[in-house]
């Protein structure tokens, strides 16, 4: 039995029906699942990677019982979401990023002591299950320390603690190291990795590409409420393979000269990240040796200041992936 | 099978108190919160007894004091329970809580029964006023009745507070509600004033409110007379059906907040 099952699913917000807001019709339907299925094996560590907006958070929060779907079927640890929420319940472990979902006037301690308590953790099972977890979270210094003192990565740390509260069989993760450092997100990956380890199913979304690359068994990707691959890192990676990247550094680049280099034969996506003094594009091709050139004679007016070419990473695999249905919207710029 | 549900019912009345003990204490760190608790029900309790005092009747006294306690109680219960449902919002504490296997009754239970619970600061503040005030204290003349009184008292409103919490869970926009209901409930118990004064079609309105039988056993309780024992009663099975509304209510209420997706919204 694969611990998660995903069918066909989709779902739909309704916005605006507010009565207190001037709206000229009333209500907008969004569509921000639109048909996603997949599996997650048990002991898998599955990431779901996508752009914001993507329908990431919605997944999960139907697949955590929060959100009913609009259509289609999923099922956690054989349970269906919709019929069989508590059952499910006590079995997943849900983690939001962010800094909201805690009793700020309550210390970290008893903010876990009240979750233990509506998981039925009581007694000498739930202070030894909180002490550990505290440790494990290295927030045992503060533990008794109000939360509403408590730091963007303190907080997210303490929900991490809370979701591991009932030992679940299924982790959800959405997007768990969002305002975290770098030394707290690598003690998280390896916490997540020890999890896995022992068995625990984990559902991950990031858009950190590195930390999909590095944790995940198997990504997939979503954008626009659509999955547009699920594979294995290595070959998500090779799905790039015929692909090189050409970075160019410009002092000065117009729109006008950015679409010029879109345009250009070969050209499969472009990126650009700027500062006030320079511009560095990053271009997706099939074949450098014979774009250099052209790139060279559109971008010279503006001042090259370096020209690089490398292989694909897991990155450029899903650039090309997301902006695939985005083009049209300029979404990569 | 009835051993295991057994066993879960028992869970829930533990996971019950200890919220409702958590939700307490966050409660009391809200000082406005807290000094609306104390003072409130003192100035009404001035001014029942500025309109009594002068008939220099021991009984009424003490059932004013008790009607103005109850007050408080109704008003701590509401703003209590309608203030601490935005909090859970704005914390975003809501999620967490609907995720966790506990039905989200219970958390929401919780904190209307610390809130109720607040309510007896109320009554105390009164009747220690009025004993200051007309320097005679004003103790009951059944005090176990008046316990028992008491305690059903804050449970039945407890139950009147779950029951609108839930409207606070659906509704955004509910904090509205909050300030449309202290008065209708203080006058239909007849809290403000005498419910015989009210017009005869608001009589079944009021005889179904537990409020109603509250203020009744509790100013039976301080006198001595009438019966206190059948009141109680009314008390807790008024605040029972309100209970079972509430439940059958929370079901839908938790379908359609999966449904609408509003749990996080402020
Ligand atoms: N509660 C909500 N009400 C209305 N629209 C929402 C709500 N939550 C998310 N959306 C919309 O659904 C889409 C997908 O959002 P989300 O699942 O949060 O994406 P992601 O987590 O991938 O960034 C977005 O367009 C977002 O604006
Ligand atoms: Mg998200």
């Amino acid at each position: 039995m694969a611990a998660v099952e995903v069918e066909d699913l989709t779902r739909t917000y309704t916005t605006g029906a507010s009565k207190f807001r001037f709206r000229r019709n009333g209500r907008t339907d969004r569509q921000a699942v639109k048909g996603v299925s997949f599996d997650i094996g048990e002991g898998e560590l599955f990431g779901l990677l996508g752009p914001n907006g993507a329908g990431k958070s919605t997944t999960i929060k139907i697949l955590s019982t929060l959100l009913l779907p609009t259509s289609g079927r999923a099922t956690v640890m054989g349970y269906d979401v919709v019929s069989r929420p508590t059952e499910i319940r006590r079995r997943i472990g849900y983690v939001a990023g962010g800094d909201k979902g805690l009793y700020e006037r309550l210390s970290a301690r008893d903010n876990l002591r009240y979750f233990a308590e509506l998981h039925g953790i009581t007694g000498r099972t739930q202070r030894l299950r909180l002490a550990q977890l505290l440790e494990t979270v290295d927030l045992a210094d503060r533990a008794d320390d109000r939360v509403e003192g408590f730091s963007r990565g303190m907080r997210q740390r303490l929900h991490i603690a809370r979701g591991l509260l009932n030992e679940p069989s299924v982790l959800f993760l959405d997007e768990p190291t969002i305002g975290l450092d770098p030394e707290a997100s690598r003690d998280l990956r390896s916490t997540i990795g020890t999890l896995t380890g022992q068995g625990t199913t984990v559902l991950l979304t990031t858009h950190y590409m590195y930390e999909a690359d590095e944790l995940c068994d198997r990504i997939a990707v979503i954008a626009q409420g659509r999955l547009v691959a699920l594979d294995t890192p290595g070959a998500l990676k090779k799905g790039v393979g015929d692909r090189t990247v050409a970075t160019v550094e410009v002092r000065d680049a117009s729109a006008a000269v950015l679409d010029d280099v879109r345009a250009l034969p070969g050209v499969l996506d472009l990126t650009v990240t700027s500062t006030p003094t320079s511009h560095v594009l990053e271009v997706q091709c099939e074949d450098t040796a014979s774009l250099i050139p052209d790139l060279l004679r559109i971008l010279g007016p503006g001042l090259i200041t370096r020209v690089d070419t490398r292989e694909p990473t897991l990155e450029d695999a899903y650039v090309a992936l997301v902006a695939q249905p985005a083009a049209t919207a300029g979404a990569s710029l | 099978m009835t051993r295991n549900v057994t066993r879960a019912r028992t869970l829930y009345l533990r996971t019950l108190l200890v919220c409702g003990v958590f939700q307490l204490r966050m409660l009391l760190q809200y000082k406005f919160y807290v000094i609306a608790v104390f003072v409130q029900p003192l100035a009404f309790a001035l001014i029942q007894f500025v309109m009594v005092g002068h008939r220099d009747d021991a009984d009424a006294l003490a059932n004013v004091a008790v009607q103005a306690g109850l007050m408080g109680m109704w008003t701590s219960t509401l703003f209590g329970s309608g203030g601490g449902l935005s909090r859970e919002r704005r914390f975003g504490t809501l999620e967490p809580v609907v995720v966790a296997p506990t039905p989200l009754a219970v958390n929401i239970l919780a904190i209307s029964l610390a809130t109720a619970l607040m309510g007896v600061i109320s009554m105390g503040v009164t009747l220690l006023l009025g004993g200051l005030v007309f320097d005679t204290p004003m103790m009951p003349e059944r005090p176990g009745v008046f316990a028992a009184a008491l305690a059903v008292a804050v449970l039945a409103n407890a139950c009147l507070g779950f029951l609108m919490a839930n409207a606070f869970i659906l509704y955004r926009n509910s904090l509205v509600l909050t300030n449309l209901l202290e008065y209708p409930v203080w006058v239909l118990a007849g809290l403000m004033v005498p419910a015989a004064f009210l017009p005869q079609w608001c009589r079944p309105l009021s005889e179904g409110l537990s409020m109603t039988w509250a203020g009744r056993a509790l100013g039976h309780a301080m006198s001595g007379t009438g019966e206190p024992g059948r009141e109680i009663l009314w008390c807790a099975v008024t605040g029972l059906v309100c209970l079972a509304v509430a439940l059958v209510f929370l079901r839908t209420v938790h379908d359609a907040v999966r449904r609408r997706a509003t749990l996080n919204l402020i």
